[in-house]
C-alpha cells in the first residue's frame, strides 16, 4: 500500500512543523557531488563539496575493482573536499587503497582544503560491528592527516545496539545519515530523527536535493550535530 | 482542547500532503506489469524495445541484434523461480541484465577498470608485456635481462605509490653493464619513457617513446608509437577537468596536442590493424573525439562499436558501452545519423509523461528517411511504435507493420510483442491470444518468454479466461504471472486447484492457501472456510512464505484476545458467524483478527486496468474493511449497546494518530469522528474504552 508521504511522516508529530518544503541547494552550503550530476560553477561557493572519486565492487566474476568515477582531476579550488569511495563490498584487495591514498595525496598537493576520504557502504544494521573492525583497520592504513567519514543509514540508529555505532567512534570522524531512500525523504524519519541523541560521534544529516524537508529545533541542541549535506540531482 | 489544536493542524497538513501527492503522481511510475511502458521505468526494463526502458537497455538489444556475443549462463526462459519478489517490478533491473549480457571472453584482471582519468590502468599489465619482450629479445645477454626486469618489477611511479609528488628517480637498469647491446638501451630508454609517462611527464615520454620508434625490437618499435599516442592525449587533457563537476565537461586547451594524439593513433592502427594494442588504440580515439567534441566522428565510431561487441578490436562489453554512449554522448545533445543511435533516441522521444501522449509528429519520422535507409525494418519498427505510442491508434500499429516476418533476435520479437500490444489495445484478445501463443517458441533471449507470458496472461485475463493459465495444457510458467493471478484474480476453485497442483511449489500452495482462507474467512464464505481450515500447513506455509507479500500464513492461527475486546481463535469467530452472519460480536472478533495480524490493507494495492492482476475478480464478495463493520454496527439500532460501544471506540481510533483512517472502507469528515467521540463520551462513559480515549483525530 502506498501511503500519501507526509501523511505517513507525520504520524505521532504534533504539533507539526511544515512539512512542505523540497530541498533547495541555494539553502545550503555542503554538498555530495556523484558522478553524472552538472554542478555548474556555483559549487565553488560551497563550503564543503564532497566529491564522488570511485566505486569499489565486484566484477560480473567477482572480482573486487576499483572503477574511477567523477570528473574533475585534482586541482586548486575553494571549498574543503572530501574524497568519496562508493564501495558494494568491503572485501578489498590492498591496491584499492594504495590507489585511495594516493589519489588523495595527489589532491592535498593540489589543493589545500582536502579533508579526507569517506567511504559510502550500506552497512546493513547486523552488520555493523564487522564495517567498524573494517574502519578501523582502513584507518591505521590511511595517511597522517587524512580524516575518515562515513555515510550511515537512518535505522543505525534504531535498530543498532549502542555498542555498534559506539565502535565507529573510534576510527571514523564523522558520519552522515542519510535521511532519504532514492529521491524521497524516508517515511519514518522522525521516528529516527528522534533517537538520534543516542549518537556520540559527530554527525550531519544527508539531505536529498527536492526532497520534502523541515529542519528539526531538536538537532540544534545536540552537540555532535555538524550540519547538512545535500545530495544534488540534475 | 487537544483535539481541536490537532485538528487544526490536520487542516494544514491535508494541504500539503496534497502538494506532495500532487508532485509523487508527476514521477515516473516504475515496470508496472504490463507490456505497455509508456512512461520512464527508471531502472526496470522489458525484454524488447520500448519507450519506457531505459536508453542503455535499447541500446544493449540494438547491439546484440547487430552482432550476437556469447552470452556467460544460458539465457532464462522466464523470472526467478521464487515469488518472493513479487512486488518487484517487471521484468528485470538493468543489473540484471547487465549479469545476463555478460561476455563469455574473461575480462581483463587488473584490480583498476578504466574510466576518467585512471591512465594506471596499464601498469600492472605493461609490466608483463615487457618481461616477456625480454624474453623474446634473443640479443640480450643475461645480466641485462636480468636487470632489466628487476628495473621494471621495482619501477616506481606517482600514479601507484602514497607520493604524491613525482616517485623517486629509477637507478640506471643496467649499472654495471659494461657495454649494453643495443637492444639494451633501448629497453632502458621504455623505461625510462614509461616512468615519466605513468609519473605524469608527458614531455620526456614523448621524447623516449619517438626515439624508440625505429627500434629495432618489434615489441618496443610497435609499444612506443602507441605509448606516443597515449602520452599525446594523456597531455591534451592536462587541465581539461578542472572544474569540480560530477559530469565531466572536458575544456581541452592543448589542442595541437589532441589533434597530434589522433594522428598517432591512425598512424598506429595503419600500421598494426591487427596490433596487440589495437582494441586500445581504437577505443581512444573516441576519447580523442569526445575531447575535442566531434560528435560526427564519435557517432560514427560508437556505431562501429555497437556493432562489433566481442570483436578482438572492440575494447567494451555491451553494457559499458551502452553506459558511455548514454554518458557521453546521447544525454549531451546528440547529433547522429546512425540508424540504431536514432532508433533509441525516437524510442525515447515516444515515453510519455504520464499525462499526455508524447508528441512525435509523424513529419518528423518521415524526415529521417534517409538516415535510416538500408534499414527497412528497423524504420518500419519505430514507425509503428510511434503510432502506438504517440498517436494510440492500434489500427494504424497493425497496418505499419505489415506481415510477421522473421528478423533479429530482439527487433524481430519487438515487432511482435507490438502486434500483440495492438490487438489488445483494440480489444481483439481471441486474435492476440492465438498472437502470444505463437510468438512462444521464438522468445529465446532472456526474459522475453515471460514477456510473452505476460501478453498471454493479460489477454486472458481480459477476456474471462484467468482459469487457462492454470490449466495443465495451457499453464502459464512464470511464477511471477501465476502468483499475481492468484492473489488478485483467482477464485475458490482456482486457488482449491493450486493447493493440489503437483507442479506448484511450496510459496505458491501457500499463497494459494492464505489467500483462500483470509478470502472466505472475510467475504461470507464461512461455510468454505471450515472446509479448508487446515493448520497443520499453517506452520510450513509461514516458514516458506515469510517474505512473501501478502501472505501472513500464521495470522491463520489467531488465538483470539482478552482485552481490549473479548474473541475467541479465529476458527471459533467463523462458526459464530456460520450460525450467524450478522452477530456483532463474529463481525468484531472479524476485525479484532485483521487489526491484532496487521492484515487491516493486505488487500490494499490492487494492480490497476491495465496491469496484470487488475482483471474482474473471480473470488465472490467485496474486500474486507473493518471501518465498514464499525460504520453498520453504529447505525444499526440493534446493536447490544456493548459492542456499540466498541464499535464507536474502536471508529474513532481508526483515525489515530495522524488523521488518517488505517481501518478501510469510506473515509468519514472529523465532523462525524467528532460525533463518534461524543456519543462514546456521552451514551458510553463508564466503559473502559470510552474512559481510556483521550482525543480523536
Amino acid at each position: 500500500m502506498r501511503l500519501p508521504l507526509l501523511l505517513a511522516l507525520l504520524a505521532g508529530l504534533f504539533p507539526a512543523p511544515a512539512w512542505t518544503d523540497p530541498v533547495r541547494a541555494a539553502d545550503y552550503d555542503a554538498f555530495w557531488l556523484w558522478a553524472g550530476v552538472r554542478a555548474g560553477p556555483q559549487i565553488e561557493a560551497a563550503k564543503i563539496v564532497y566529491l564522488l572519486q570511485g566505486e569499489i565492487a565486484p566484477d560480473g566474476e567477482g572480482r573486487v575493482r576499483l572503477k574511477a568515477r567523477g570528473a574533475a582531476e585534482p586541482g586548486p579550488h575553494q571549498p574543503t573536499l572530501w574524497l568519496v569511495y562508493r564501495a558494494k563490498s568491503l572485501d578489498w584487495p590492498p591496491e584499492v587503497v594504495a590507489h585511495i591514498t594516493a589519489r588523495f595525496e595527489a589532491w592535498r598537493v593540489a589543493s589545500a582544503q582536502v579533508a579526507g576520504v569517506q567511504i559510502d557502504f550500506d552497512a546493513s544494521t547486523r552488520g555493523l560491528q564487522s564495517y567498524a573492525a573494517f574502519l578501523r583497520a582502513l584507518r591505521r592504513v590511511l595517511p597522517a592527516g587524512c580524516r575518515l567519514s562515513v555515510t550511515g543509514l537512518m535505522d543505525w540508529t534504531s535498530r543498532g545496539a549502542p555498542e555498534d555505532l559506539d565502535a565507529l567512534s573510534g576510527s571514523v570522524d564523522e558520519v552522515i545519515f542519510q535521511t532519504y531512500r532514492g529521491r524521497e525523504t524516508v517515511r519514518d524519519i522522525d521516528a529516527y530523527l528522534a533517537r538520534l541523541g543516542r549518537v556520540t560521534i559527530p554527525f550531519r544529516l544527508g539531505l536529498a536535493e527536492g526532497a520534502l524537508w523541515s529542519p528539526t529545533d531538536s538537532l540544534a541542541h545536540n552537540p555532535h550535530f555538524k550540519g547538512y549535506v545535500v545530495f544534488l540531482r540534475n | 482542547m487537544r483535539s481541536l489544536l490537532a485538528g487544526v493542524a490536520f487542516v494544514a497538513l491535508l494541504a500539503s500532503a496534497q502538494t506532495a501527492r500532487a508532485c509523487a503522481d508527476g514521477g515516473p511510475e516504475t515496470g508496472r506489469w504490463s507490456l505497455d511502458h509508456g512512461e520512464f521505468s527508471d531502472q526496470v526494463g522489458l525484454p524488447f524495445l520500448s519507450p519506457g526502458n531505459d536508453t542503455r537497455i535499447n541500446l544493449q538489444f540494438l547491439m546484440r541484434d547487430a552482432h550476437p556475443w556469447a552470452v556467460k549462463a544460458p539465457a532464462p526462459g522466464i523470472g526467478p523461480a521464487s515469488i518472493s519478489g513479487l512486488d518487484t517490478p517487471a521484468l528485470f533491473t538493468m543489473s540484471e541484465l547487465a549479469a545476463a549480457f555478460q561476455q563469455a571472453t574473461a575480462d581483463r584482471l587488473t584490480v583498476f577498470s578504466d574510466d576518467e582519468g585512471v591512465r594506471c590502468v596499464s601498469f600492472e599489465g605493461g609490466k608483463q608485456a615487457f618481461l616477456d619482450a625480454l624474453q623474446a629479445e634473443s640479443s640480450l645477454v643475461l645480466t641485462e635481462r636480468t636487470q632489466l626486469a628487476d628495473a621494471r618489477t621495482r619501477l616506481a611511479v606517482a600514479c601507484l605509490t602514497k607520493d604524491a609528488a613525482p616517485a623517486p628517480a629509477a637507478t640506471d637498469p643496467l649499472a654495471g653493464v659494461s657495454q649494453p647491446s643495443p637492444a639494451a638501451k633501448d629497453f632502458a630508454a621504455y623505461l625510462t619513457g614509461a616512468k615519466a609517462f605513468y609519473d605524469g611527464d608527458f614531455d620526456a615520454a614523448l621524447a623516449r617513446f619517438g626515439a624508440l620508434a625505429q627500434s629495432n625490437n618489434p615489441w618496443l618499435k610497435e609499444t612506443a608509437r602507441y605509448m606516443t599516442a597515449r602520452a599525446l592525449l594523456n597531455k591534451a587533457e592536462i587541465g581539461a577537468f578542472a572544474a569540480l563537476d560530477g559530469a565531466p565537461e572536458p575544456k581541452v586547451t592543448d589542442k595541437a596536442a589532441l589533434d597530434a594524439s589522433e594522428a598517432a593513433f591512425k598512424a598506429y592502427l595503419q600500421a598494426y590493424p591487427s596490433g596487440r594494442y589495437a582494441a586500445s588504440a581504437r577505443g581512444l580515439l573516441r576519447r580523442v573525439y569526445w575531447l575535442g567534441g566531434d560528435k560526427a566522428k564519435l557517432s560514427a565510431e560508437y556505431a562501429w562499436q555497437a556493432s562489433h561487441i566481442g570483436e578482438p578490436q572492440a575494447n567494451l562489453g555491451a553494457t559499458d558501452l551502452a553506459q558511455e554512449i548514454d554518458a557521453k554522448f546521447l544525454g549531451v545533445k546528440p547529433e547522429t545519423h546512425d540508424p540504431l543511435q536514432l532508433a533509441v533516441l525516437d524510442l525515447q522521444r515516444l515515453r510519455s509523461n504520464g499525462k499526455t501522449k508524447p508528441k512525435f509528429p509523424a513529419a518528423d519520422l518521415d524526415a529521417q528517411a534517409a538516415d535510416f535507409g538500408g534499414r527497412d525494418a528497423l524504420y518500419g519498427y519505430v514507425k509503428a511504435a510511434r503510432a502506438y505510442y504517440a498517436d494510440g491508434d492500434p489500427e494504424a500499429t497493425l497496418k505499419l507493420l505489415g506481415p510477421p516476418a522473421p528478423g533479429a533476435p530482439y527487433l524481430g520479437f519487438s515487432r511482435e510483442v507490438l502486434r500483440g500490444q495492438a490487438l489488445m489495445a483494440e480489444g481483439r484478445y481471441p486474435d492476440a491470444i492465438d498472437h502470444w501463443r505463437g510468438l512462444l517458441a521464438s522468445a529465446r533471449e532472456p526474459w522475453q518468454h515471460e514477456a510473452v507470458e505476460l501478453g498471454l496472461a493479460m489477454s486472458w485475463e481480459q477476456s474471462g479466461a484467468v482459469n487457462k493459465a492454470f490449466l495443465p495444457e495451457t499453464r502459464i510458467e512464470s511464477p511471477r504471472i501465476r502468483a499475481t493471478l492468484l492473489r488478485w484474480d483467482a477464485g475458490p476453485i482456482l486457488l482449491r486447484m493450486a493447493l493440489v497442483d503437483p507442479q506448484a511449489t511450496g510459496e505458491e500452495k501457500a499463497l494459494a492457501r492464505f489467500t483462500l482462507l483470509y478470502k472466505e474467512a472475510t467475504r461470507g464464505l464461512y461455510s468454505g472456510f471450515q472446509r479448508d481450515y487446515a493448520p497443520s500447513d499453517f506452520e510450513a506455509d509461514g516458514r516458506i512464505a515469510a517474505n512473501l507479500s501478502g501472505v501472513n500464513s500464521a495470522a491463520l492461527l489467531w488465538a483470539g484476545a482478552k482485552e481490549p475486546y473479548a474473541c475467541p481463535e479465529l476458527k471459533a469467530v467463523v462458526t459464530e458467524l456460520a450460525a450467524n452472519p450478522k452477530s456483532s460480536h463474529g463481525l468484531l472478533c472479524l476485525g479484532e483478527f485483521t487489526r491484532a495480524t496487521d492484515l487491516d490493507s493486505v488487500e490494499a494495492g490492487r494492480p490497476s486496468a491495465d496491469e496484470l492482476g487488475g482483471g474482474k475478480p473471480i473470488f465472490p464478495g467485496e474486500v474486507f474493511a473493518r471501518g465498514d463493520v464499525y460504520k453498520k454496527l453504529i447505525a444499526d439500532t440493534a446493536t447490544p449497546d456493548r459492542d456499540r460501544a466498541y464499535a464507536l471506540f474502536r471508529a474513532v481510533n481508526c483515525y489515530r494518530p495522524a488523521g488518517m483512517n488505517t481501518c478501510g472502507g469510506g473515509d468519514v469528515e472529523q465532523s462525524q469522528r467528532k460525533a463518534w467521540y461524543d456519543e462514546l463520551k456521552a451514551k458510553y462513559g463508564s466503559t473502559a474504552w470510552a474512559r481510556s480515549l483521550k482525543y480523536y483525530w
